[in-house]
């Protein structure tokens, strides 16, 4: 009776995973369909209002479409495993590559990054999506520097989706996600990998530090007995006596 | 080259992300730029490119917690002895033997130690650094003199430039050398800086230990403990001496000045009545009075154990201040008050001054207590079967706050 308890919530939760992966593609399938008739929508309303302002001066009719234009507008990203993120603009200016390719107007078909895999590039757009909603762009500082702008509950918000994005990565995960938010040019994300590389590194003994990051040791054996000399004030928990 | 972003018009992409030890300097810059000294000294064992990275100025400024660093006052000692004032981990002995001869403490200086030779009657400088394990002299003082006051004035950020300033001294005989003399490191040389007072030059030759705090304001000031402790203070630019009162002068045990985190002076004592106080200058400048502003007391729950007393104790918890002493960090969000080596320590710090938006808008007003925090941190443990039980733990020690660093700024 046990088991076939066990295994009837077995598949039932293989069949909500499942339902939750069918739900998730219908949900973002459902969103692409809303971006498209929202886009539609937005033409026909331009349409129909540059009809209604031929007797209205020409920079007011400029300003309003220049307006219309700006909205709903989004940038397609692909990873190099084929992976394909779609994101506002305003989301992916959090990225300075890509709003610098915005800028230039060659991320009109969308951007292929060859570097960054799927599973790294989803990581990089939850962290721009989410900040988006909390940091003001445009400030010059950047994504991920605007604390001092937000109320106790959102910088409490904000800090613990970066711990969550890092806690569960792994070295090699870490290292990726590292590069490619220096790639990206993420200033925000960049900042919480280097200081989640650096606690991991905090405490560790040479030794430690090159099997968790699988680091090869290049030392010639003179250079390196010459450089642990030269540290040997950090290398064991001395104590005064 | 494998590893190597290049970006431009072009967008000229690698192949493949980096490894760890391939990581570009800038990016592997910023991690080093997370971690204690001994951290970054163990890391920089594993490959050769940490190394030379742990080497290199990065371009993030350093966000670890500012060392202490102890050296015996009066005798001569193979080791100086560093601690993270964050309390965890013990403290470490550094040997200085890369030191040609034995030195002493006189101030910090960026992430260097100025030093004084140990063996010379008069005044000569050097400056090391033994987390990196390099020294270098100062020229020799143009006039030659004997305990002058010691002043240093660190340049922005930016650059590494600093002064060193020397003012009194006694001269060969008994008299009294009124005069100042400024090295710039710039130009690698002394200058002479025209006479001074002579009323200051006494004081600041025979009742000065060489702290000196340079302020915002662009003076800098020494404490002088003439009976009751004053102050005296230089406007660098000006060459304008003056004397300032200290508050409670005739009731502290023991005084030392601090630079506050706002860039004005502070002033952390001791009194008789067992009470640690904070004050800082307030009003110079500012179309106000000058006066001291008392800004911070030690909670009650942190005196009476190894510092000071409690005013309400009734048993003989008094342990007085004894041979309490307080040094500061250069960008003043914190003070460290300690004892001998082994002892405990008090810390105080300035809350959100390891966060990185922490120079947000504080009014001049403000500094109310709950911006900073008092904190206890532990003596190391002493064992209590040692024979020799460190003669070191109970060695008087002059000590610095600084930010230790591994690169080599001395090689050239």
């Amino acid at each position: 009776m046990a088991s076939q308890d066990c295994e009837a919530a077995a598949s039932s939760r293989a069949a909500a995973a499942s339902s939750q992966d069918c739900e998730a593609a219908a949900s973002s399938r459902a969103e692409k369909e809303e971006q498209k008739t929202v886009r539609v929508a937005a033409s026909s309303r331009a349409k129909k209002k540059e009809q209604k302002t031929v007797r209205v001066a020409a920079s007011s009719s400029r300003a309003e479409k220049e307006e219309q234009k700006e909205e709903r507008r989004t940038v397609r990203v692909t990873s190099n495993d084929g992976e394909e993120f779609e994101m506002d603009e305003a989301v992916a200016r959090g990225s300075v590559m890509l709003r610098h390719m915005m800028e230039l107007g060659i991320a009109l078909d969308g951007v292929t990054l060859p570097i960054v895999s799927g599973e790294i590039l989803a990581l990089a757009v939850s962290y721009l999506r989410f900040h988006r909603d909390y940091d003001d762009g445009g400030s010059g500082y950047g994504y991920g520097y605007s604390y001092g702008y937000h109320s106790e509950s959102e910088d409490t918000a904000l800090t613990n989706f970066d711990r969550d994005l890092v806690k569960q990565l792994d070295q090699a995960t870490l290292l990726d996600l590292l590069a490619a938010s220096n790639y990206m040019e993420i200033e925000g994300l960049l900042r919480l990998t280097c200081q989640t590389v650096a606690e991991k590194l905090k405490g560790k003994t040479t030794e430690e530090i090159r099997q968790t990051f699988c680091i090869q040791n290049d030392y010639p054996p003179e250079e390196e007995e010459e450089v642990r000399e030269e540290i040997s004030w950090a290398l064991e928990e001395k104590s005064l006596d | 080259m494998k590893g190597e972003i290049i970006r431009g018009e072009a967008m000229a992409v690698p192949l493949l992300l980096p490894l760890w030890e391939e990581l570009p300097m800038d990016v592997l810059g910023r991690v080093f730029s997370f971690l204690p000294p001994d951290s970054l000294a163990r890391a920089m064992c594993a490959c050769r490119h940490w190394l030379a990275c742990a080497r290199t100025p990065g371009p993030a400024a350093p966000r670890h917690s500012p060392w202490l660093l102890a050296m015996p006052a009066r005798s001569s000692s193979s080791f100086c002895y560093a601690r993270d004032s964050a309390g965890l981990g013990r403290w470490r002995a550094l040997p200085l033997d890369f030191a040609p001869e034995p030195l002493r403490l006189v101030a910090p200086l960026g992430g260097l130690l100025l030093c004084k030779l140990a063996s010379s009657p008069t005044l000569r400088l050097a400056l090391c650094n033994p987390f990196a394990r390099q020294f270098r002299r100062l020229p020799d003082l143009l006039t030659p003199r004997s305990n002058p006051a010691v002043g240093v004035v660190v340049g922005s950020s930016s650059d590494s430039s600093f002064r060193v300033l020397v003012a009194g001294g006694s001269a060969s005989g008994s008299s009294y050398e009124a005069t100042l003399e400024v090295f710039d490191s710039r130009e690698g040389a002394w200058r002479a800086a025209g006479p001074m007072p002579l009323e200051f030059a006494v004081r600041l030759t025979v009742w000065t230990p060489s702290e000196s705090v340079h302020a915002g304001d662009g003076a800098v000031y020494w404490m002088t403990s003439a009976r009751a402790y004053s102050v005296v203070g230089l406007d660098v630019a000006r060459r304008a001496w003056r004397e300032l009162k200290v508050p409670m002068a005739d009731q502290l045990e023991w005084a030392a000045l601090v630079r506050r985190s706002n860039g004005r002076l502070g002033l952390v004592g001791g009194a008789a009545d067992g009470r640690g106080r904070v004050w800082e200058l307030v009003g110079k400048g500012e179309g106000e009075r000058e006066q001291w502003r008392l800004a911070s007391v030690v909670p009650e729950e942190l005196l009476g154990r190894s510092f000071g007393s409690t005013s309400t104790s009734t048993s003989t918890a008094r342990t007085g201040w004894g041979s309490t002493r307080c040094v500061g960090s250069e960008a003043g969000e914190l003070y460290v008050l300690f004892r001998e080596l082994g002892a405990d320590m008090l810390v105080w710090r300035e809350k959100g001054s390891d966060r990185l938006s922490s120079s947000s808008s504080s009014s001049s007003s403000s500094s109310s207590e709950d911006c900073c925090e008092w904190n206890w941190v532990e003596g190391s443990c002493r064992d209590p079967h040692s024979s020799s039980s460190s003669s070191i733990i109970n060695t008087p020690v002059k000590a610095v706050l600084l930010r230790p660093t591994l690169m080599r700024p001395l090689d050239s």
